[in-house]
């Protein structure tokens, strides 16, 4: 991989433009764009471990209190589960309702159809605030204010269209053959969909329900207003903490134990989709 | 011949456009049947009706007996080959072969059985466990065949299933697909635009063109005695005459030739004495000789090819002709006089 990488960027299209000085600048300002992108992290991380109880950088001292002071880390703890929980049933309901949509969208004709599928792409674009606003009106109205289930609706119609999104991709390149193939061996429209049609619609199914996932954990703007006592996700309570107390070590640990989760995900993510391309690539590339 | 497959005035639009129009079609137990035609006339919206995956906007399909019209795909029991296989591809040649058994319920150890003799049937037990993609296309075409035949359906269509396959490999799946066909004896429904391919594979040829079935016979039928322009210019190199039915008794139809000259043809529907008619012969058909009988004429050119020689021919009511010969026996060269006769079985009928 890094072998043919090397030569690519040696004869990049700069290449004959800029000399070694221009290299060098162009070097740096890579190198100030990934300082710029990681440093805030690093702050956080390295503030974590200082004595005092109040954020201060460079950290003063060292010590692992507050990663380990379980009754302050209590609160943060029941509002991780509660993400957790909020995040694993929004990606559950937008590969739900995506792949639904994204189906119809690529396979049925009707008037109206790219209105309609704008509008399914809307909370990407739209302000997350007016969509939180709105919802907060709305739940009002018929009675469930906060909590729970308004926050779960909530996050499921932002997440969904990352969802219906990847799902079209897939679904665009899917050959309708395959599934015609299994109605005439006899498979009825339920099985062709568990057996054939599913399976090939995993890649977009994976790569959108990762994002669902990531962008319903990461949420503050909606969970901050629908949520209520014993319904906070862990973005929220570190918002509303951060603005009510200040900035003490305790979030910064949070944070830390945060980052290093949201890694790990990745992590297991990247080997699960890695593996998961590789076997896909395998059988395309020998077509 | 019992007819296994009966279309009845099947039309199918779409929008505005006309895909399929008033097709009949009867297709007997055991035949195999090419449906030929231009890209575009039908053909694949037809083989899909019958199929199942498209529903007619008029008219009736029955298959052995019954009426299938709006019986959905899963019900029918039909075997299909689509163009690009269409296997599935994340599983294995054997579990795309077993996945009509596997819906049907069947016992493991069955299907097993049924999956390696269907494969062993099409030379591909040793595939068995490979992936659609490690596979090439002549072995997959062979994959989607077993998975389509295993299920032993009423009847089997294919949709264009050869032409993804380069010129050897494709005549070589032609033999192979006539003779499982055959030892099988399964009714075949084959759509094609090679009308060569039709010619080879098909008991009888359906021929196509804008959603009509043109004209309906034995390759033999279509190809010597069409009945249509269309068709004898699909079918290959044609020569057209102009002439008029001068005496019709029964099929046979004497025809006054632009010129004078008298020949006999049959025809299945026989013209109105009187009406102008055209006269379809192929150029191999085509004798040109030195003695007076026949259409007399000039020729204009001749091309020698190895095998065969190409004679230019303009009769002396100054229609061309073109003459398909041996190279032994009598040479024309250009400026002789000659004159071009054909035998009436060689002669298709086209009515104006
Ligand atoms: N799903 C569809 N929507 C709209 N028009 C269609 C559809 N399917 C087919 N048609 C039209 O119907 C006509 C017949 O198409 P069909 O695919 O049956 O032709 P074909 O004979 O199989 O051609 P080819 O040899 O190119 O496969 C064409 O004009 C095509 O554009
Ligand atoms: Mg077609």
């Amino acid at each position: 991989m890094s072998d043919t990488a090397i030569p690519q960027i040696r004869s990049g299209p700069l290449d004959g433009l800029i000399g070694p000085v221009g290299r060098a600048i162009w070097g740096a300002l890579i190198l100030a764009i990934c300082v710029f992108i990681l440093a805030p992290i690093l702050v956080v991380l390295v503030a974590s471990v200082s004595r005092t109880p109040y954020l201060t950088f460079p950290p003063s001292g060292f010590t692992l209190r507050w990663f380990t002071d379980l009754v302050e880390l209590r609160d943060y703890f029941a509002a991780f589960q509660f993400s957790l929980l909020v995040a694993a049933l929004a990606t559950a309901m937008s590969l739900a309702i995506g792949l639904w949509v994204a189906l119809v969208l690529t396979r049925r004709d009707f008037p109206g159809k790219a209105a309609l599928s704008a509008l399914f792409m809307s909370p990407i674009i739209l302000p997350e605030l007016a969509l939180a606003l709105g919802l907060l009106q709305y739940l009002s109205q018929i009675g469930a204010v906060r909590g729970m289930l308004p926050t779960l609706l909530a996050h499921s119609v932002v997440c969904a269209p990352y969802v219906i999104r990847t799902v079209q991709a897939s679904a665009l390149r899917l050959d309708r053959n395959l599934e015609d193939s299994a109605l005439s061996l006899g498979a009825k429209p339920a099985r062709v969909l568990w057996d054939v049609t599913l399976p090939l619609l995993k890649p977009g199914l994976l790569s959108g329900g990762i994002m669902a996932f990531v962008i319903s954990f990461d949420n503050v703007t909606i969970s901050l207003f629908l949520a209520a006592p014993g319904a906070t996700t862990l973005p929220a309570l570190l918002f509303n903490q951060a603005s009510e107390t200040g900035l003490n070590t305790t979030l910064a640990a949070v944070c830390a134990m945060l980052t290093a989760f949201m890694l790990l995900l990745m992590l297991v993510v990247e080997r699960l989709v890695g593996l998961e391309r590789m076997a896909t690539s395998a059988v395309a590339g020998k077509r | 011949m019992a007819a296994d497959l009966l279309v009845q005035g099947v039309t199918r639009r779409f929008g505005e456009q006309l895909a399929v129009d008033r097709v009949d079609l009867a297709v007997g137990q055991g035949e195999f049947l090419g449906l030929l035609g231009p890209s575009g006339c039908g053909k694949t919206t037809l083989l899909r009706m019958i199929a199942g995956f498209l529903v007619p906007d008029s008219g009736r399909i029955i298959c052995a007996g019954q009426d299938i019209t709006t019986l959905p795909p899963f019900a029918r029991n039909l075997g299909v080959v689509f163009q690009n296989y269409a296997l599935f591809p994340h599983m294995t040649a054997a579990e795309n072969v077993g996945y009509g058994l596997k819906v049907r319920g069947m016992a493991r150890a069955e299907i097993v059985t049924r999956v390696k003799a269907a494969l062993d049937r099409v030379n591909l037990a040793h595939a068995a466990d490979r992936l659609p993609g490690q596979l090439s296309g002549g072995m997959q075409q062979r994959v989607a065949l077993a998975r389509a035949m295993v299920i032993e359906p009423r009847i089997l269509l294919l949709d264009e299933p050869l032409s993804a396959l380069d010129k050897n490999l494709r005549e070589e799946m032609q033999v192979e697909l006539r003779l499982l066909q055959q030892r099988v004896g399964i009714t075949t429904v084959f759509v094609t635009h090679d009308q060569e391919e039709a010619m080879t594979l098909s008991d009888r040829i359906a021929v196509m063109q804008a959603g009509r079935v043109m004209q309906l016979g034995t390759p033999e039928e279509v190809y010597r005695r069409p009945i249509s322009r269309f068709v004898a210019t699909f079918l290959g190199t044609t020569n057209l005459l102009e002439g008029k039915a001068a005496r019709v008794a029964g099929n046979t139809v004497t025809v006054a030739l632009e010129g004078g000259a008298m020949v006999e043809a049959s025809a299945p529907v026989p013209p109105t004495p009187g009406s102008p008619v055209q006269l379809a012969v192929r150029p191999e058909s085509i004798l040109l000789r030195s003695t007076p009988e026949g259409v007399p004429g000039t020729v204009e050119d001749v091309l020698f090819q190895g095998h065969r020689l190409i004679a230019l021919f303009r009769t002396d009511s100054g229609q061309e002709l073109r003459s398909y010969m041996p190279p032994s026996g009598w040479r024309p060269a250009r400026g002789d006089r000659a004159w071009a006769s054909w035998p009436a079985a060689e002669a298709g009928l086209i009515q104006a």
